[in-house]
């Protein structure tokens, strides 16, 4: 995306947004919300950093697996009371329920809108104690390491040497329309939107601003001079350049489009509820962004819960839960449910057996889904067995998953739009997997 | 070790050795240096008394009876960057916060003790590395961060583990790393051509074992051991055995000593304090001299930092500007050496270079340091810091698979916000109010109707005499051709918002 200087004075603050729509050149109409492209579709990446204690979050109430739970975390786990039932059965028929911190996502699990995908996590293969005691099966690199297992999620467990994310490369695959990226991440950099051809937009939840020294053209001169007409030698300076170009055209096209979509659903306080806030606005302005298919991502912090978990994990489940039920109902409200999904994703699962006060880092955990397009009134995946040295059991209580993030990922991928040799091409080691796909979705 | 005296003749090369080692070259600094060279320069850093923090948040507390505060620690914080003579040591314990990582994001609204950590790092700026490893893991701040506070030996009847928090951690961030490094900091690899992990998750658990039994008094003492928490068994971490029986200091002092002697943490090390002074790219050779010089100071002691910390800034690769290529020759190499500056420190160069002050007595967190520039001393969003030091931003630098990690910071949204807090400093000098900064621009007024002079007062504040041509004749045509000699404050304004928002202001040669 180019934005000259000429169309940054036109567009500046001394004149309305309206106007200055009418010289950005992705944006044909200002009066009008462009129509919105059909066949839209819009994966949410929700990614709980830290390593979420999922087997506190997901929990079972069948009577013999209770039991084996409570006895491996007799302080920490959960109480009966404690526990919201959903009434959704696993594959093996354990029955689930949800933290009772989570109970403004019950709707959704009672009316086929979310799930939860069980001990799920990284793997290369399918895995066991025993095989792994066999010494014939390739473990993915780094279990455990935060930055490594966080990296993982966005790349497949066998592309960490890829420079690009497994959701860019897919954009790469399907084509990306419009001058901005439908790569967005509300925050940071992130793994996962790496692609080939869109550089992924980075928006703040608060939005975009004013860039206050630009408000005369000799000002504006100086500025656009450093990026349009230096050559640099040393490679900081030259990417430093880029990015300021980059950053300020971003910056003035966005607010363009955020004037037009302005924030109207109720959502509420906190970090990830403001992100997920901006994620709605962007989806609903898919037509002016010209996006088909759009990818967000989303995270939030504060999971990695070794000590007094219990009443902030208490806390991030609520605010987990209750900024997915918002964006829900905004998405439901528009009318577009069917076309949004939302996928919880983290660093690993954690420990069933606890520390004094909280857990370890682990390896499997439960993932959750919402949104339209979830075939809901079943939890997905094997309920494993908690007891330790059980053939799921990797060491004292960190759980070997059942079904591989990939699978998760390659089923998006397929809803997305991708075939089958695309998909493979993405997550190569899928072929160990029988079935590749997890039909939480269609 | 370089013969420096040929270097420091040259004066931009002490131009550039002060954005390193300090948060900016004053006025006259850079002669004094020539005159001086870099010996005496170090020397007179090496021995300068060290500027705490903690007692400068206090003082600003004691003027309004509160607590000391995110907003009081930050203005100590700056007040240091900003005036505190001892600058060297100050960059440097700036530096150890981004290996040694505490976060107020985790910890809380505890900022005497933040402030009393971060002192821990000034103090032992120029020490020895055992020392600060010993420090930093019985910190209180450390043992609530990281969670090595409370940890306690297995309990079977809770069917409870001790906390693997801080054991992991202190392998992987502060002293080892994940995998096996060569001599030169390159990774080893297996017959696959994998990386080879430095330890395992059962070293993991032992270390967590050795190091049970510590706990708290207040924000500010060491932890303290309880050995009725310690597990007492025998332990094995790293293919050391540690013997039952010992108690929870002795284990600590055996366990800071095989991660303080690992083959891994001297190239770890110098890899990190390399990345934070001089380049982001350095060559496989300036590594291993680093690594070296950590390994012996010349006097058989492993861990000197003052020995480090000179090898870093005096490396025959620094003065001649040689990074790594990415197998792309000569100029290549000339090209990737430097780095992007980190926003804060830009920010420092900015203020230093006005000479701006406190209005009032109390320093303020003026620059709304974390929002407006997207980091904070101790304010980082996990243990891993700002960025990872392999960051590498999508494009050039990425496809190069050379690092950049001070990207990581620039999103959209805060390259902007930096860019409003430039032009929020250049027109401080009209500012009152008792929270503000100020500076004074007489100087710029005596010269804006010569421009050739006034530009080359810039380039020597701005840029230590190093700002481009290019630059130079901009600037310049900006005060002949384009704004009024009438317009005095414009002119002043404009042309300063231009130097400061130019490339070469934000990023180090």
């Amino acid at each position: 995306m180019k934005l000259s200087r000429r169309h940054f004075l036109k567009g500046s603050a001394a004149l309305s947004a309206t106007t200055a729509a009418a010289t950005l050149p992705s944006i044909t109409s200002a009066a009008d919300i462009t129509t919105a492209p059909s066949d839209h579709k819009a994966l949410v990446c929700v990614f709980l950093f830290g390593g979420n204690d999922a087997y506190n979050m997901v929990v079972p109430v069948t009577d013999n697996a209770y039991t084996n739970y409570l006895a491996a975390r007799p302080d920490l786990g959960l109480k009966l009371d404690e526990i919201n039932t959903t009434g959704l059965l696993t594959d093996n028929d354990i029955e689930v329920g949800l933290h009772h911190a989570m109970s403004s996502l019950l709707p959704l699990f009672q009316n086929g809108q979310a799930t939860a995908l069980v001990n799920t996590g990284q793997l290369i293969q399918p895995t066991t104690r025993s095989l792994i005691d066999q010494h014939i099966v390739e473990l993915p690199e780094f279990l455990m390491a935060h930055n490594m297992q966080q990296e993982m999620w966005q790349s497949g467990a066998k592309n960490l040497a890829n420079p690009l994310g497994w959701a860019g490369r897919m954009m790469d695959m399907l084509g990306s329309s419009g001058d901005i990226s439908p790569l967005i991440s509300i925050g940071s950099d992130k793994k996962l939107l790496r692609s080939k051809n869109a550089n992924q937009t980075i928006i703040s939840s608060a939005g975009v601003g004013n860039y206050n020294g630009m408000n005369t053209d000799v000002r504006i001169d100086g500025y656009f001079n450093h990026f349009t007409q230096r050559d640099y030698n040393n490679l900081y300076m030259r990417n430093y350049s880029d990015r300021m170009e980059k950053s300020i055209a971003e910056n003035e096209a966005l607010k363009v489009i955020l004037d037009k979509h302005p924030a109207n659903a109720e959502y509420p306080e906190g970090g990830l509820a403001s992100q997920l806030k901006m994620v709605g606005r962007l989806i609903k302005a898919r037509g002016d962004l010209t996006h088909q298919r759009q990818v967000f991502f989303v995270g939030m912090g504060g999971f990695d819960t070794h000590k007094d978990q219990k009443v902030p994990h208490h806390n991030l489940l609520a605010q987990l839960s209750d900024s997915l039920a918002a964006f829900n109902t905004d998405m439901e409200n528009e009318g577009l449910a069917e076309q949004v999904t939302c996928v919880t994703m983290s660093d690993f699962g954690r420990r069933v057996q606890a520390n004094a006060s909280g857990t370890d880092h682990g390896w499997a955990g439960h993932q959750i889904v919402t949104g339209g397009a979830i075939s809901g009134g079943k939890a997905y995946g094997q309920w494993p067995d908690l007891t330790l040295n059980s053939e799921n059991d990797y060491n004292k209580g960190r759980i070997i998953p059942g079904i591989a993030a990939d699978q998760v990922n390659a089923s998006l991928c397929k809803w997305f739009g991708l075939n089958d040799a695309q998909i493979l091409e993405l997550f190569p080691n899928l072929v160990h997997f029988d079935p590749r796909y997890i039909d939480f979705i269609c | 070790m370089t013969d420096t005296t040929i270097y420091s003749d040259d004066r931009q090369q002490c131009a550039k050795f002060l954005y390193r080692g300090s948060f900016g070259p004053q006025q006259g600094e850079i002669d004094q240096l020539q005159q001086n060279g870099f010996d005496a320069w170090l020397n007179q850093q090496f021995s300068s008394s060290p500027s705490y923090h903690l007692p400068k948040a206090q003082a600003f507390a004691l003027l309004t009876n509160d607590d000391v505060n995110d907003n009081m620690r930050l203005g100590a914080w700056w007040q240091c960057a900003l005036e505190a003579n001892d600058q060297l040591r100050q960059r440097m314990a700036y530096a150890l916060s981004q290996i040694f990582v505490v976060s107020k994001h985790g910890i809380g609204n505890r900022h005497a003790g933040l402030a009393n950590y971060y002192d821990i790092l000034v103090g032992h700026a120029f020490g020895n590395f055992r020392d600060i490893l010993e420090k930093v893991t019985l910190s209180p701040m450390m043992g609530r961060y990281l969670t090595l506070e409370g940890s306690q030996k297995a309990n079977p009847d809770k069917n409870t583990f001790p906390d693997e928090n801080y054991a992991r951690e202190v392998m992987q961030l502060f002293s080892l790393g994940l995998w096996k490094l060569r001599g030169n900091g390159k990774p080893k690899l297996d017959t696959k051509g994998n990386k080879i992990p430095t330890y395992t998750q059962h070293d993991v658990e032992e270390l967590a074992r050795v190091l049970t039994g510590w706990r708290r008094t207040n924000d500010l003492d060491p932890m303290y051991a309880d050995n009725n928490r310690h597990d007492t068994d025998e332990k094995i971490v790293l293919k050391t055995r540690f013997a039952a029986g010992q108690s929870a200091e002795q284990d600590l002092q055996q366990a800071l000593d095989v991660l303080f002697n690992h083959a891994n943490t001297p190239m770890f090390i110098a890899n990190l304090l390399i990345k934070r002074f001089v380049t982001s790219n350095p060559r496989n050779g300036y590594i291993s001299r680093v690594a070296k010089a950590f390994k012996d100071n010349g006097e058989g002691i492993r861990g000197d930092l003052q020995a480090t910390l000179k090898a870093v800034l005096t490396d025959a690769d620094v003065f001649k500007g040689r990074s790594n290529a990415a197998g792309n020759g000569r100029k290549a190499s000339k090209q990737h050496f430097g780095l992007l500056k980190e926003p804060i420190i830009t920010v420092a160069n900015q203020a230093r270079a006005l000479n701006m002050t406190s209005v009032g007595e109390r320093w303020w967190n003026f620059q709304g340091t974390e929002n407006n520039l997207g980091q904070a001393p101790l304010a980082a969003s996990s243990v891993f810091n700002f960025y990872t030091s392999d960051f590498a931003p999508q494009g050039e630098i990425a496809d190069l698979d050379l690092t950049a990690p001070e990207f990581n910071i620039l999103t959209t949204d805060i390259m902007r916000r930096i860019h409003n807090r430039f032009w929020s400093n250049v027109l401080a000098y009209k500012n009152t109010k008792d929270k503000h900064w100020v500076w004074n621009r007489s100087e710029y007024e005596q010269l804006e109707a010569s421009p050739t002079d006034y530009v080359a007062l810039i380039n020597e504040r701005f840029f230590g005499g190093l700002m481009s041509n290019e630059l130079t004749a901009y600037l310049t045509d900006m005060l002949i051709n384009k704004i009024s000699p009438t317009q005095i404050d414009n002119r002043i304004q404009s042309t300063l918002y231009v130097a400061v928002t130019s490339p070469e202001f934000f990023c180090q040669e």
